[in-house]
């Protein structure tokens, strides 16, 4: 189920609402009816795969329940447990990734490729099942010894689909006590509604133009097509994503949880390092704690530093596909963190308006290698966009065609609400107070709102010339 | 937080989540729940064992297909986008200048605009293959004492887009896909091949204060069918009379066509290029025509006693009116309901292929050969 559909909006979100609401007063059955909900919401996509997620949390909490009990064992225990959740990541996700790649090299069918549909959400919820072990290894989290309880943090619908991927030492309290009060409420709403709109109103006006564009034959595709494409789709990727966020971490609030940010107007960095600092901040926080600091994080000398952050921008991508373009995709913004720590972080922080353009432009192109279904295919299209000298620049007829009147000034809006309002909000403090949860702001969400509603039911008309059968 | 605007929040959430449902269950039935779409709309799924699995899907299916003020929330929608951004809402229109739509199923149904900047074309292998099919199907005829002409019309874009439609990139008015396929008919076989463009051009050069198609629906109207028709006519020997404005009459309030049907707003978008012809036919005809069926049939008391079979598309309903006092028996049946079958059966003197330009892959594999 998307948080994006009717059914979510009207039958799925106002009945666990006031479900919830029913229940705010006793929290140990709120939480078995919010895991009621969520497991219902996976199998609605996953009718079939649900098992495969009660089998995680199980497996999870069983080996959380032996490295509480076995002190002496529990380094083993850990292994095996990741191994584990390894696997099952490893054998869904990328399996045909794997088989594809040493039958290219050994040039012959070693492993013969597999029908494996790739569960939703299985990343997320498999990074979160790990949080809780490791964490519990550490010392950092007590024991969940409640099942129902464990599973409720892994499957819990707000942010089980899309992130953000929530560490279980920030949750386990708010598992056992949580309020549900009227400001969390709206509060929360506020959030959600601002994550629909994103997603439904900017994010996939830009996808309409952005896939007509990557759609076209690479032969038609001229230098601004190209440079359009690649901006739209830099708008479409945050919108979406950051939108679901949004609407994960408002949902929350509403049922008394919160969530850490995930997203920070990223597109307002002036290094590729602090882009990811305020990109999927989950996913980096999650690697940063799990895999760079256990490497040696930079307390090993700059190589050791290097090779650490290859190994994680290299996982990085892999975590977002299985598919060679997602690796060299993190591959090259490790690349740039790299060259940051090399000496560029130095002068990027010297020359703002140099630094803002140099961080926009690296991450617009990665977006291409990030978008494209082929590595070729990328680099055919980031041709046209860094060679524009050699291609044919421009032609009006592609463009009157890509937009309208309507399309722009959602357009506008969404290169607007990327950073630029917020600066002029902090900027203007008084301005940003005394807009914040305002009559008036309120009035703008419920705009959102109904003009969200609008296109998705219109996304429901399906109309034909002559009538089918 | 104040406690007021507290309260606006939850009016929010009542309004937009919890009222739709709750006040579409008492006034939902008074409201036009009208099946804009041409196409069946899902069914409630049933839940059982067996089917659980596919029971999610099937039930968003319906969800979206039943939701409360649907058709409302979609015709305020498109009011929206048509009226204050002159956007189509629905991809497969495209809004032109002058309140002009235009057809864009890109593939789906034809592909209209590729036929204009030539993404549709046909290569030469499969050009050589429809010369081969319809030599064949031509043949086959001559041997039954049958004549064979291939009709193919053009697209409404290929004769009003260069006028009316946003500038394309690639477009070439003058060689569509239709242009392509009879030259290369022309140029390769003796095949007898009707394409009425040049004429219909000649009379829009000639009428300049109508229009010969219409401007919310796909299809020629009245007056293009009459030019169209006479092409044919003229190609079987037989001569209609010359248009005259003084026979030409609009017809004013008419409901918007099937463009502006799929945009859900044909009570909102009149046509404004709704004709009717005065014309007399040299017979007294009568219409015998099957109404179960997609089909014209007439028969006259013309003194041409050859019958005519028309396998045909939608773009053969104009015509009808001007066809069937030149024959004895005039038999118009939709291709959709053509079999080979049917040439023996009805045993026609005359057998055209009629086609619109965006359907003329049809060509490829149109036979009259078991």
């Amino acid at each position: 189920m998307l948080f994006s559909s009717m059914t979510f909006l009207w039958v799925f979100f106002p009945i666990v609402v006031l479900g919830s609401l029913l229940l705010r007063n006793k929290t140990k059955y709120q939480n078995i009816f919010l895991l009621v909900v969520s497991l219902l919401f996976y199998a609605w996509g996953e009718p079939v795969y649900v098992l495969l997620m009660l089998l995680s949390i199980t497996v999870n909490w069983l080996f959380g329940v032996w490295i509480d009990k076995l002190p002496h064992y529990k380094k083993y225990l850990l292994v095996v447990c990741i191994v584990i959740n390894l696997l099952l990541l490893g054998y869904f996700k990328y399996y045909n990734f794997l088989a594809n790649s040493i039958n290219n090299v050994l040039r012959s069918e070693v492993l013969s490729a597999r029908n494996i549909a790739l569960p939703i959400g299985i990343s997320f919820f498999t990074f979160q099942a790990l949080s809780y072990v490791i964490d519990l290894y550490r010392g950092n989290c007590k024991v969940q010894k409640n099942v129902l309880n464990l599973a409720l943090y892994v499957s819990f619908f707000p942010q089980l689909i899309a992130g953000p991927i929530v560490r279980y030492k920030d949750i386990d309290e708010q598992i056992q006590c949580r309020q549900m009060t009227m400001e969390r409420f709206t509060t929360g709403l506020r959030r959600f509604v601002y994550g629909l709109g994103k997603k439904v109103i900017i994010s996939n006006c830009c996808a309409e133009i952005a896939d007509q564009l990557f759609a076209l034959n690479l032969e038609s595709l001229t230098v601004a097509g190209a440079w359009i494409a690649a901006i739209l789709y830099t708008l479409q990727i945050y919108y979406d994503f950051s939108g679901y966020s949004d609407m994960a971490i408002g949902l929350g609030r509403i049922f008394g949880f919160d969530f850490l940010e995930n997203f920070n107007y990223p597109y307002v960095s002036r290094s590729i390092h602090e882009f990811w600092q305020r990109w999927h901040i989950s996913l980096g926080g999650w690697f940063k704690e799990y895999i760079y600091i256990p490497l040696g994080g930079n307390r090993k000398g700059k190589l050791r530093t290097y090779f650490n952050l290859c190994v994680v921008f290299f996982l990085t991508g892999m975590w977002h596909g299985a598919s060679w373009n997602f690796v060299l995709w993190g591959m090259y913004h490790g690349f740039f963190q790299i060259v940051e720590r090399l000496g560029l972080e130095k002068v990027l922080k010297k020359y703002k308006i140099f630094s803002h353009l140099y961080c926009l432009v690296t991450v617009l192109v990665g977006w291409v290698l990030f978008r494209v279904e082929s590595l070729s295919e990328g680099l055919r299209v980031i041709a046209r966009m860094i060679l524009p000298w050699r291609f044919n620049f421009f032609e009006f007829g592609e463009l009157t065609t890509l937009f309208s009147t309507r399309k722009l000034l959602i357009i506008c809006f969404g290169v607007l609400g990327a950073g630029v309002i917020q600066f002029v909000g902090k900027k203007i403090p008084t301005l940003e107070a005394r807009w914040k949860y305002s009559c008036v702001e309120c009035l703008f969400c419920a705009m959102i709102l109904l003009y969200s509603i609008m296109l998705l039911v219109s996304g429901t008309y399906n109309p034909f010339i002559y009538f089918r059968f | 937080m104040k406690k007021s605007n507290n309260a606006l929040w939850v009016v929010v959430f009542c309004v937009f989540f919890l009222a739709p449902q709750t006040f579409y269950l008492f006034c939902g039935k008074y409201l036009d729940s009208e099946n804009y779409e041409k196409r069946e709309l899902a069914e409630k799924p049933r839940v059982s064992l067996a089917t659980m699995a596919q029971y999610p899907v099937a039930f968003d299916t319906y969800y979206n297909d039943t939701l409360p003020f649907r058709t409302q929330i979609i015709q305020i929608n498109s009011l929206i986008d048509y009226y204050g951004f002159h956007e189509s809402p629905v991809s497969k229109v495209i809004c032109g200048k002058d309140d002009w739509l235009f057809y864009n199923p890109r593939g789906a149904d034809g592909d209209p605009i590729g036929d204009l900047t030539g993404t549709s074309f046909f290569t030469s292998e499969e050009l050589e293959v429809m010369v081969e099919n319809l030599v064949q199907t031509r043949n086959h005829l001559q041997t039954q004492g049958r004549e064979f002409v291939i009709m193919i019309n053009p697209n409404k874009e290929s004769l009003y887009g260069m006028q009316y439609l946003p500038e394309l990139y690639g477009a070439d008015y003058n060689y569509t896909k239709a242009d392509q396929v009879v030259s290369y008919l022309k140029e390769h076989s003796d095949l007898k091949v009707v394409y009425p463009k040049e004429e219909i051009q000649k009379a829009m050069r000639e009428f300049p204060k109508y229009e010969f198609y219409y401007s919310t629906d796909t299809h020629w109207n009245a007056l293009g069918a009459y030019i169209g028709t006479q092409c044919l006519l003229e190609e079987l020997g037989y001569e209609m009379p010359h248009l005259e404005s003084e026979n030409i009459k609009h017809i004013d309030s008419v409901d918007g066509g099937d463009l502006a049907n799929m945009m859900g707003l044909s009570s909102h978008i009149m046509e404004k290029n709704s004709y009717t012809i005065d014309f007399i036919a040299d017979a007294s005809i009568k219409d015998v025509s099957n109404p179960v069926f997609d089909e014209h049939r007439f028969i006259s008391d013309s003194l041409n006693n050859k019958k005519l079979l028309m396998i045909r598309d939608s773009f053969g309903n104009a015509m009808a009116p001007y066809i069937g006092g030149y024959f004895s028996e005039t038999y118009m049946p939709h291709r959709g309901d053509y079999s080979v079958a049917m040439i023996m059966e009805e045993n026609p003197d005359i057998v055209v292929y009629e086609v619109v330009e965006r359907y003329v892959d049809n060509l490829l594999t149109f036979s009259t050969v078991q």
